[in-house]
């Protein structure tokens, strides 16, 4: 460490004063306004809708786009705009419960492995290592087979199965920031590993569980659309892009813009969240303290 | 101009290096002939290294050379026309014409040899590949390459060559890229800060193998350092570089003894530790050298005299200090004995790792039974190289580590085997300094959240006031308390580190190499800042640092390791002058000189 940071100072690289490095701003800018994309989706479709997403219409099933129905109805003559509008939150509500259930396990639990790392810490990160071995869909299914089909059942098989990979990167994460000299010298004046994982270990380690959050979400996405499609998240009537997918899988020949549709909405946030996330790593990974 | 009877080998014309907008080499020419040694000296930012890697084409991405650098036509091959032997403007070569040179004509020794030799490849492959690269039709390369090794004074070479480098010291490590950077006989050998990362008698050792292969090889040398010391042994010539600009340059002869610019004179004084006659202060450098101000210090040299006299130099009742050295068959001594110490360690030992099953396990002993006192008071130097068990030493006496047997009392009580909740007593009295400014400051933390992490138990105004107060006491303005440390340079930083630890107003100061990562302008001002709250303090400072000068100015007791022994101890002027103990010897020997040369 020292000779780097010598190095540094010898000018090799200029000081991080000077010159921060700021990488990975196009793909930060491209992700943010795709993951805007659909965050307004969803907002929009909570005071508003062009028509109702769950009234049906015998007549009018499998309708071309049109001024009525700007994405044309599905099989059930449900107005397809209104239910990927619609269909946006749930996605968005199962990320965001995904990224919190996981780091509200992850984090502390890797911090903690880091800290005690002779000890406790082997336990925890083979514990780790056996949950990781276990599919988080799979954990998803047998939850869903137990308890029944639902949001939150969803939203709780897969933080746990997100929480074994946000451990171990939390965990590396804090081993680093513990072989600093700042660490040593917070516990000579006295602190306790407390003071230590919140003022310490947790800045610095910020960048890279924002990356992980990011990717989290992305991947919570993916899967509660996989979930749906199998039936086995989102009970219906509640619209979401998965549920939709199924349903337009039977009439496919019929009307192949029924799944276009969700298909593309999936692709998109998922697209964007992962783009955020690698810009993200790009400016969070390289050297973390000049990445204030 | 005509070309005289002897070209020189590298031409460097108004080289500029900018980053952006960014000037960071300004303007900058020089010559350096077949055969002579320059020096290229300078502090962090001078420029140095950016020159030498636009030398050889190394600049980052984002740094953009301008000017003339021309690599003479090789001496011997004046018919042989071929591309190879031309001269050639290297800053407008291209990457192959690079790959021809590099390694070959041109070959370089870092700084840093762990990082610089790859690390799975066996040592001598990776002499063949370089000699296989530029000299494909070589038979018995295997022979060159234990021919080489052994020119570098390895130690059995054909068991060396099939080592991996891991498996080597820090010092064969960088024999090794000498090796690799004399395999093809090169014209000119650069050396960026290639002994800056060795133990001082390492360090002696590898300048004279570098000595004796350049004057074999008939190369020129590019030496880069900020040790003057170093130059002054190695070097015909020397450059002096600031903040991009070349300051001086000439003969070491002429430069040292008289340097015209006050910039060099300063360098001069700062490097040798050189105290002010009348106040017994270091002298340091002014940031204002260009300015035209003179640049020997004449700063608070009046504000410390009055505090001196005021206070009076600490005159605390020190025993009379028995200077002693380890006996030959190897019982404990206790050094610096005395009835009622700061710090008393006993038989301290302490071994990492475990015997494993069969006794296969990895045991190293760090700290093999040390004992001595520390007067309350006293300045105590310990002095070592690397791997003798200094930094061991110093994290049992902070109570940081556990020791295998022995024990450690601070002002009376026992810090060793305490569980943490009954050592808050021990933090708040006995502070670390630590080496790195960089590393001990946590990159997340405002200043003044960093100065008052010791502080327990204090209200909001309470700390804010001590805050204020230490940054005024070491030197910096209040406004500091709201940055982050990025925004400080490494002596400010380590200013921080010591407002950190003299926040408590503890009564034992310990300093791990708390000067060996500054700049030497920078060095001898944070000495100068220590020495004068040790003494407003009152404290008693262990001092660890593997810099002789620096212990020998700033501590009244030395005492030298070795092993993990503590092998001699004494006033430090006694020490360093007449060492009792033959490894001292050998350390006070190998400190690289100024004036060796200009005497």
């Amino acid at each position: 460490m020292t000779k780097r940071s010598s190095e540094t100072a010898n000018g090799i690289t200029p000081t991080a004063k000077n010159t921060r490095r700021r990488g990975g701003t196009p793909l930060i800018i491209a992700g943010s306004v795709l993951v805007a994309v659909v965050l307004m989706m969803a907002l929009v479709s909570v005071v508003w809708t062009p028509q109702s997403p769950t009234a049906t219409n015998a007549v009018n099933r499998l309708a071309s786009p049109s001024a009525e129905h700007w994405l044309g109805t599905d099989g059930l003559g449900r107005d397809i705009a209104s239910m990927l509008l619609v269909g946006s939150r749930v996605p968005l509500l199962v990320g965001l419960g995904t990224v919190g259930v996981g780091f509200a396990i992850g984090v502390p639990l890797g911090i903690l492995a880091a800290m005690t790392d002779r000890g406790a810490g082997t336990w925890v990160m083979r514990g780790n290592d056996i949950l990781q071995a276990f599919p988080a869909l799979l954990l998803a299914i047998v939850l869903a087979a137990i308890f029944g089909p639902s949001t939150v059942t969803a939203v709780i098989a897969l933080g746990l199965g997100l929480a074994p990979g946000v451990a171990r990167v939390a965990r590396s994460g804090t081993l680093q920031v513990l072989s600093r000299e700042y660490a040593l010298a917070a516990r000579a004046a006295g602190r306790g590993p407390l003071f230590l994982a919140i003022r310490h270990v947790l800045p610095n380690i910020r960048g890279i569980l924002i990356v992980q959050a990011t990717v989290g979400f992305a991947i919570a996405i993916l899967a509660e659309a996989a979930l749906s499609y199998l039936g086995l998240g989102t009970p219906p009537p509640a619209a979401s892009w998965g549920r939709m997918l199924q349903d337009g899988q039977a009439v496919l020949h019929n009307a192949p813009l029924t799944i276009l549709w969700p298909g593309l909405a999936v692709a998109v946030s998922v697209l964007g969240f992962n783009l955020l996330g690698d810009g993200l790593r790009d400016r969070f990974d390289p050297r973390m303290e000049v990445s204030r | 101009m005509t070309t005289s009877a002897i070209a020189p080998l590298l031409r460097v014309e108004n080289l500029s290096v900018h980053a952006g907008r960014k000037q960071l080499v300004k303007d900058i020419s020089f010559d350096i002939m077949p055969g002579e040694r320059v020096g290229l000296i300078g502090e962090s930012g001078s420029g140095k290294s950016l020159t030498c890697l636009s030398v050889l084409g190394l600049l980052d991405q984002g740094l953009n050379a301008q000017g003339r650098v021309i690599l003479g036509s090789r001496r011997a091959a004046a018919e042989e026309e071929s591309a190879e032997s031309q001269s050639i403007d290297l800053l407008s070569a291209d990457e192959d014409q690079f790959s021809k040179i590099r390694g070959n004509r041109l070959s370089m020794v870092f700084q840093e040899p762990m990082t610089a030799l790859n690390p799975l490849m066996k040592v001598g492959d990776q002499l063949r590949e370089v000699i296989r690269l530029h000299r494909p039709r070589t038979k018995q390369v295997k022979a060159e390459v234990i021919d080489l090794l052994s020119s570098v004074r390895i130690p059995e070479p054909a068991r060396a060559s099939e080592v991996y480098p891991h498996q080597m010291s820090g010092g064969q490590r960088q024999r090794v890229m000498l090796a690799m950077a004399m395999a093809n006989g090169p014209e000119l050998l650069v050396a960026d800060e290639p002994t800056t990362a060795l133990d001082v008698t390492v360090q002696k050792q590898v300048l004279n193998l570098m000595a004796e292969q350049v004057e074999r090889a008939g190369s020129s040398l590019l030496f880069i350092t900020h040790d003057l010391g170093v130059v002054s042994e190695l070097c015909d010539r020397v450059i002096i570089m600031r903040q991009g600009r070349i300051v001086e340059s000439g003969s070491i002869d002429r430069v040292f003894t008289t340097p015209e610019h006050p910039y060099t004179r300063a360098l001069l004084a700062a490097s040798a530790l050189e105290t002010h006659p009348s106040t017994g202060r270091l002298l340091t450098l002014e940031s204002s050298v260009e300015t035209g101000a003179t640049a020997l210090t004449k700063v608070k040299e009046a504000a410390s005299e009055a505090a001196r006299s005021s206070t009076g130099t600490t005159d605390f009742d020190m025993p009379s200090i028995d200077h002693l050295a380890d006996s030959v068959d190897g019982t404990d001594l206790v050094y610096n004995q005395s009835q009622n110490p700061a710090i008393r360690v006993r038989d301290l030992t302490r071994t990492y790792g475990k015997p494993g099953l069969l006794g296969r396990g990895r045991q190293v002993e760090a700290l093999r039974g040390v004992s001595f006192d520390v007067t309350a008071g006293q300045r105590f130097g310990i002095v070592g190289e690397s791997g003798c068990g200094k930094s061991t030493l110093l994290r049992l006496l902070t109570a940081l580590d556990e020791p295998t047997s022995g024990y450690v009392d601070v002002t009376g009580e026992r810090i060793s085997g305490g569980r943490e909740r009954h050592l808050r007593w021990l933090r708040e009295t006995m502070q670390i300094i630590f080496q790195d400014p960089m590393g001990s400051l946590d990159p997340r933390m405002k200043v003044t959240d960093i100065i008052a992490e010791p502080l327990r138990n204090t209200d909001r105004a309470e700390r804010r006031r001590r805050v204020h107060e230490l940054l005024e006491q070491v030197g910096l303005p209040r406004s500091s308390a709201e940055k982050h440390p990025h925004e400080f340079s490494g002596g400010q930083r380590q200013r921080i580190a010591i407002a950190r630890a003299l926040v408590t107003k503890p009564r034992v100061l310990v300093a791990d190499e708390a000067v060996s990562a500054l700049d030497v302008s920078v060095r001898a001002q944070v000495l100068n800042l220590l020495q004068d709250l040790v003494d407003e303090y009152q404290l008693t400072l262990v001092f660890v640092s593997h810099d002789l000068n620096v212990v020998r100015y700033s501590c009244d007791v030395v005492a030298v390791m070795h092993n993990g022994h503590m092998v001699e101890c004494g006033h430090s002027e006694a020490v360093f002058d007449s060492p009792r103990h033959p490894y001292t010897a050998d350390l006070v020997e190998s400190i690289p000189r100024l004036r060796d040369r200009a005497a």
